[in-house]
C-alpha cells in the first residue's frame, strides 16, 4: 500500500514536471514518449510476471456481452465527425476533439492529472489489462 | 457547418457513448468500453497498436499542445 502511494506520488510529480515543459520542444517530446515507454515496458514485464494470456480471469466476462457493433458504429460515426471537422477551416468554427481537449487541459493542474491518468494507462494497456 | 452544429453533433455522440456505457455498467447485459478493450488486449497485435496508439495519444494531446 505505502509502495502504491510513492509510485502514485512519483507518477504525479513526474507528470506536474513533464507537462511544463516547453511544448513541441524536443525534451518535452523525450519526457512524455520516454515515460510512456517506460510505462509500457514495466506494464509488460508485469504481464509477463503474471504468466497469463488472457487479462480477464474472473467469472464475469464483460467482453463475451453483445453490442461490440454498436460502439463500432459509435466509434465510426465519430471519426467520421472529427474529419468533416478536421478538413474544414477556420479551426475556430470548425473545433477538432484535440482542440476541444487542449481547451479543457488549459491549466497546468489539469494538463497534470491527464498525463498521470495516461501514464497509468500505458501500464494497464501494455500488462494487459482493460483501462 | 457552423460552430454550434460541430459542438452538437460530438454532444450527440458523446452523449450516445456514455448511455451506451452506462446501460452496460448498469443492465451488465451488454458490452461497455471496458469489455471492448479486453477484447482488444488479448490479441497480441490489436494490443500493440492499442499502445502505440496510446502512445501517440500522449505525445499528441502533452507535447503537440499550443498552449
Amino acid at each position: 500500500m505505502a509502495g502504491r502511494a510513492v509510485v502514485g506520488l512519483g507518477v504525479g510529480v513526474y507528470a506536474w514536471w513533464a507537462t511544463g515543459l516547453e511544448t513541441f520542444s524536443a525534451e518535452s517530446t523525450w519526457a512524455i514518449v520516454g515515460a510512456g515507454a517506460v510505462a509500457v515496458v514495466v506494464g509488460t514485464w508485469r504481464r509477463r510476471m503474471a504468466g497469463r494470456q488472457s487479462p480477464l480471469d474472473s467469472t464475469d466476462r464483460p467482453e463475451q456481452r453483445p453490442g461490440l457493433g454498436i460502439w463500432l458504429g459509435l466509434l465510426a460515426v465519430l471519426v467520421v465527425w472529427q474529419m468533416s471537422a478536421y478538413v474544414q477551416e477556420p479551426r475556430e468554427d470548425h473545433p477538432t476533439l484535440s482542440y476541444l481537449v487542449n481547451h479543457l487541459l488549459d491549466t497546468h493542474g489539469a494538463r497534470t492529472v491527464a498525463c498521470a491518468a495516461w501514464l497509468v494507462g500505458a501500464e494497464r494497456l501494455a500488462r494487459g489489462e482493460a483501462t | 457547418m457552423t460552430r454550434t452544429i460541430t459542438l452538437a453533433g460530438f454532444a450527440v455522440i458523446g452523449v450516445a457513448l456514455l448511455s451506451f456505457q452506462l446501460w452496460g455498467m448498469v443492465t451488465r447485459r451488454t458490452l461497455t468500453l471496458d469489455g471492448v478493450v479486453g477484447l482488444v488486449v488479448r490479441r497480441p497485435v490489436l494490443r500493440w497498436l492499442l499502445v502505440a496508439g496510446w502512445l501517440w495519444l500522449g505525445w499528441h494531446v502533452f507535447v503537440r499542445v499550443e498552449l
